[in-house]
């Protein structure tokens, strides 16, 4: 769409949406029809509303969040499962103690990225973009334990060097 | 001056649209944080392979303590960042600010009980690389774990700095009136790059602290 060239009147507003009485005292300046067109135009008014979609929200909604009181049960859930951790470390010794030490963070993890970072509310394309960053993660741990655990397998083909014997 | 300062770039018709493209670009950035902290993870996870009785060894010499009381204090600056994102979203500046301030001050703890820590394991001659000189345990595989606990918790202690920085300049445009409930989007992302900042200690704490 082309930019009006009155800066107070509202970009893109919607015919539903509450229309604003365009501001006469901004101190932005009236911006001249050949106006280098990649300076930032600063908006003097940030409604934000959208037009209504008929699928589900708007792509362009901000996330949901799970609100004041969701957030403390969020962060009491996390102070209990950190405590958890620790007192399971003490009691489990060894591999299962590293086990549900781990087993436990994620869980902490997945708490703050659903509803600290609002993914549960968010739109499909963060969880994917996000997931597929951990997949490779994963991937990249994975392989490498891959190798050190294999090495004995190994020494029976390869010598020292990675070559054969 | 009461207007919002937030710009509408020429390729977008709408400030939620910009948002939303903000958001996405946010989280592809998250994404290659969490890889960048993978290779340290698997470098971690292949000594300690290896070496599984020395990191033991090792680990037992980290100050577990402190390094709880750490985790508290993250997850708890978590809680406040979020809280303060929502007293935004419902138009309450003094609370934003205040919960922001907050943010900044458990962060600040933070750093201050890893540079204790640190001047504890430096004064005992736990240092990294050719550079150890601790006397309670022999070097071999040790030096592995001590190396990896300064590169993993250094890499995360430079991010709580950068992460206060860009804090104390989130608090500065609350504090100005730059936020409105409708947009505000640079402190949402800021928020999201402080949580992951929590996110990587979540999983650092076990690993560096609890391993036995």
């Amino acid at each position: 769409m082309t930019r009006p060239d009155d800066p107070t009147s509202l970009p893109a507003a919607a015919p539903t949406s509450p229309v604003r009485a365009p501001d006469t005292d901004t101190d932005d300046p009236v911006r001249a029809p050949n106006t280098a067109i990649d300076e930032p135009y600063r908006a003097p008014d940030t409604d934000i509303d959208e037009p209504a979609h008929e699928f589900g929200p708007p792509a362009t909604s901000p996330p949901r969040e799970p609100g004041a009181a969701g957030y403390v049960l969020v962060w009491l859930a996390l102070v209990a499962l950190a405590t958890l951790t620790l007192i399971a470390s003490r009691a489990v010794p060894g591999g299962w103690g590293l086990a549900i030490a781990f087993v436990v963070a994620s869980a902490k993890a997945g708490l703050v990225v659903a509803f600290f970072m609002h993914l549960a509310g968010g739109r499909p394309i963060h969880r994917l973009v996000f997931a597929i960053a951990i997949a490779f993660l994963v991937l990249l741990v994975l392989g490498v334990l891959a190798d050190v655990g294999t090495r004995s397998l190994a020494s029976a083909y390869v010598d020292d060097l990675g070559g054969p014997p | 001056m009461t207007a919002a300062r937030t710009s509408l770039h020429v390729q977008y018709d709408s400030l939620a649209r910009q948002h939303a493209t903000a958001r996405l670009g946010m989280w592809v950035f998250l994404g290659s944080e969490s890889l960048l902290f993978a290779g340290l993870f698997a470098l971690y996870a292949a000594y300690r392979f290896v070496y599984p009785a020395e990191f033991h060894a090792a680990s037992a010499h980290a100050n577990v303590v402190l390094g709880t009381i750490n985790t508290y204090l993250l997850l708890t600056s978590s809680l406040t960042v979020a809280l303060a994102i929502h007293a935004t979203r419902r138009g309450h500046r003094r609370r934003t600010v205040l919960l922001l301030g907050a943010t900044i001050a458990l962060g600040l703890a933070f750093d201050v009980l890893k540079a204790i820590e640190y001047a504890g394991h430096l004064a005992d001659g736990i240092a990294p690389g050719g550079y150890y000189a601790f006397a309670g345990l022999p070097a071999h595989g040790v030096v592995l774990y001590v190396t990896l606990y300064y590169l993993l918790t250094g890499m995360h202690a430079l991010h709580v700095t950068g992460g206060l920085c860009m804090l104390a300049w989130l608090t500065w445009r609350a504090h100005r009136g730059d936020f409105t409930p409708q947009s505000h989007i640079a402190l949402e992302l800021g928020g999201l790059y402080w949580h992951l900042v929590d996110l990587v200690w979540i999983f650092l704490w076990p690993l560096i602290y609890l391993i036995r």
